[in-house]
């Protein structure tokens, strides 16, 4: 964790031109061809209720699934492993690589791999670590983390890319510096095309388990994760327990749903279901499989009150929909899950004290819940963690003090109309007639990015009064 | 860093122990489960997008054409080997070192046309498949691995050339796992691939030919 604060670090990302442009895409970009799609699919609503209950349902039985999930893992030939922590699932996949003699290890993006901060703990056992995705690949060359779940390296304009490239890659020393959007993408395609046929080990997550099967499902539009799955020696997946669904046939609506959500794609170009190591006389595949199921406090968070947000399929059309995401971006949150998913599950995780400013970098405007394909309850949640926070007391002096005097004054209704009505006329009186208020005392640093229209000049009691009196008037004559 | 063997053992049943303790439900009841399971079974079976026309080929070109697969039809099977050459002239693409799905090795390939057997390598160019079904809701074409079927074919050449026989059509995903049911071992992976690979992370903005296959083309045999 980084020590910078949230309002220090969100204070920088304000005035981050660069950063500002990329943010602006997101909203222009994804939002619009998610909702695009949205009208093309009346299923939509229908098809959204039906993956909560498929969701509720597996998490409800989620040992009986992990336990038939596992079963057919092993049936086709393939190795299960159960980490408690994040601590467990790095040694235990650390000591696969090492008992295969691996050197090197290409990676799908995977946000599970980021929460247990697995690269930097493969690096230091020695092993070279290349992140496939180009988006992953981008913020791994620059040593950078993820600023949001679907597009990691969002906030990275072509031009920096293009820096990146250059210094980074292997080039003949008299070319010139490649500067166009394709002729990027080809380059990354070449350098780690050479990545993908040296692997020993290749590490992806998964979206979904399938119980009855043993499957694991992964989305891609890359092509990236696939060549990991189907290229190295042995392939290593790395889940959350809460991925596991009963049947082939749930996987269906939560995949209808979750590339639309996340970019407006009908379905992501490559959706692969697979089942274990090669089968005897195929040419491709790994010898190796293994599966790591990470719990790293899933299982706690199963029994809150906040269970819901372990319906998540990680779409980011929370983020997308959010305008504090929209303003600051995903580095000012401090944790691999940033917007409003990321500001309910990482304080779980992590828990509350390190967290404090997550749930409450939110305007409770709804749009992430509206956006949600699981209709998590988030702005809901927040509300919540903050309660968890002022009853442990984790609320800052001045909030405690300024709520508990909110709360005084609100529990006594003349005593709030008065109030109201005097702080109506001071805030008439400073506007001076304009229609836009620019300062009011005590709230310079509110007043610095903002303007507030200016209030009517009374307040509604005291309208609702005359309004009343004015009728019993018009009814006695 | 080694873990002992045991320990790991353990952690099993540490998560699926903290797992029944949050979800307290001390009797979880199989036949309650089930039941449950069978109402989810339903729905499923109801609710999948409405195509829009009956006709399955027509849904599929569209869906096909709005993701950059190049679509052609042709009548018969010996047509097939003809469709490539002309796909290979047409792309500027040389004629040696295509690879194969070995299925499709009795096919009246051309001498012009040279084929290599086996799975892809870095030098791959253009590979020519089968596949399994493809799929009218999405436009995608699903292939499951297996002797015949080396899925580094699917993902390491620049060009895809796939041959669909017309009846392999399906209207949603679910009727390939309908078909797939009775079948006695699950293949190592099943790929339902839709389009050229493509990327969107620099600055949102899509290329094509990330990793996988920049073009893709599909060529559907059959009377219309």
């Amino acid at each position: 964790m980084s020590k910078e604060s949230f309002s220090q670090k969100a204070v920088n990302a304000l005035h981050d031109v660069q950063l500002q442009k990329a943010l602006h895409n997101i909203k222009d970009g994804l939002t619009q061809t998610r909702k695009e799609a949205m009208a093309l699919l009346p299923e939509y609503e229908a098809i959204r209720q039906q993956c909560v209950q498929i969701k509720n349902h597996s998490l409800k039985y989620l040992d009986t699934y992990l336990e038939a999930y596992e079963k057919n893992v092993l049936q086709a030939g393939g190795h299960v492993h159960w980490a408690e922590t994040d601590e467990q699932a790095c040694e235990i996949i650390v000591k696969i690589c090492r008992d295969a003699g691996a050197k090197k290890i290409v990676k799908g993006k995977s946000m599970v791999t980021e929460e247990i901060g697995l690269n930097p703990i493969l690096e230091q056992a020695g092993f070279e670590v290349t992140e496939t995705d180009l988006g992953e690949y981008i913020i791994q060359l620059a040593g950078e983390t993820p600023s949001h779940i679907i597009a990691p390296a969002i906030h990275k304009t072509k031009e920096q890319v293009a820096d990146l490239f250059h210094n980074k890659h292997q080039h003949p020393d008299n070319q010139k510096k490649i500067t166009e959007r394709a002729d990027l993408v080809a380059d990354a395609r070449k350098a780690l095309r050479q990545k993908f046929i040296e692997a020993d080990v290749g590490i992806t997550g998964a979206n979904f388990l399938v119980a009855e099967t043993g499957q694991h499902v992964l989305v891609t539009n890359e092509g990236n994760g696939d060549l990991c799955s189907t290229l190295p020696g042995i392939q290593i997946v790395v889940t959350g327990i809460e991925k596991v669904v009963p049947t082939r046939n749930d996987v269906m609506p939560l995949l209808r749903l979750l590339t639309r959500s996340a970019v407006g794609q009908q379905i992501s170009n490559y959706v692969s279901f697979f089942n274990g190591p090669k089968r005897a006389g195929e040419l491709d595949g790994p010898t190796d499989f293994h599966v790591v199921l990470v719990d790293n406090g899933r299982s706690k968070i199963l029994a809150s009150e906040l269970k819901e947000i372990l319906r998540c399929v990680r779409c980011g059309a929370c983020l997308n929909h959010c305008p504090v995401y929209g303003a600051v971006g995903g580095h000012t949150y401090d944790s691999m899950y940033s917007g409003p998913m990321g500001a309910v599950i990482t304080p779980l995780l992590k828990g509350l004290e390190k967290t404090k400013d997550m749930p409450n970098a939110c305007t409770l405007n709804g749009r992430c819940q509206f956006a949600c394909p699981m209709d998590i309850p988030l702005p809901a949640m927040m509300r919540q963690l903050r309660n968890q926070q002022w009853e442990s007391k984790l609320t800052t002096t001045r909030a405690r003090w300024s709520t508990q005097l909110w709360g005084l004054i609100c529990q006594r209704p003349k005593l709030y109309r008065f109030v109201t009505a005097v702080s109506i006329r001071m805030l008439s009186i400073f506007s001076g007639r304009k229609k836009q208020l620019k300062f009011a005392p005590f709230a310079g640093a509110w007043f610095q990015y903002r303007d507030l229209p200016t209030p009517e000049s009374n307040s509604f009691m005291s309208r609702w009064k005359k309004s009343n009196a004015a009728k019993k008037r018009q009814a006695g004559e | 860093m080694q873990p002992k063997k045991g320990k790991l053992v353990n952690s099993k049943s540490i998560v699926l122990e903290r797992i029944r303790n949050s979800l307290n439900n001390p009797e979880s009841n199989t036949a309650v489960r089930q039941e449950e399971q069978q109402v989810l079974e339903k729905i499923n079976a109801s609710l999948r997008p409405r195509l829009k026309s009956q006709n399955l080929l027509e849904c599929l070109i569209e869906r096909m054409e709005s993701v950059q697969i190049s679509v052609e039809i042709i009548q018969q099977h010996m047509m097939i080997t003809e469709a490539v050459k002309h796909y290979l002239q047409r792309h500027d693409l040389p004629q040696g070192q295509i690879r194969i799905s070995p299925d499709l090795n009795h096919l009246n390939w051309p001498a012009t046309i040279q084929l290599k057997p086996g799975n892809a390598d870095k030098t791959t160019e253009v590979s020519v498949t089968s596949c399994l079904a493809a799929v009218a809701e999405t436009g995608s074409l699903i292939f499951e691995s297996a002797t015949e079927m080396p899925t580094s074919l699917l993902f390491l050449p620049e060009h895809h050339i796939v041959i669909l026989e017309k009846n392999k059509i399906v209207a949603h995903m679910e009727n390939v796992w309908d078909q797939l049911t009775n079948q006695h071992a699950s293949p190592r992976v099943i790929h339902c691939n839709t389009g050229p690979s493509r990327t969107a992370d620099i600055e949102l903005t899509l290329e094509l030919g990330a990793h996988g296959p920049g073009a893709m083309h599909v060529i559907i045999v059959g009377t219309a």
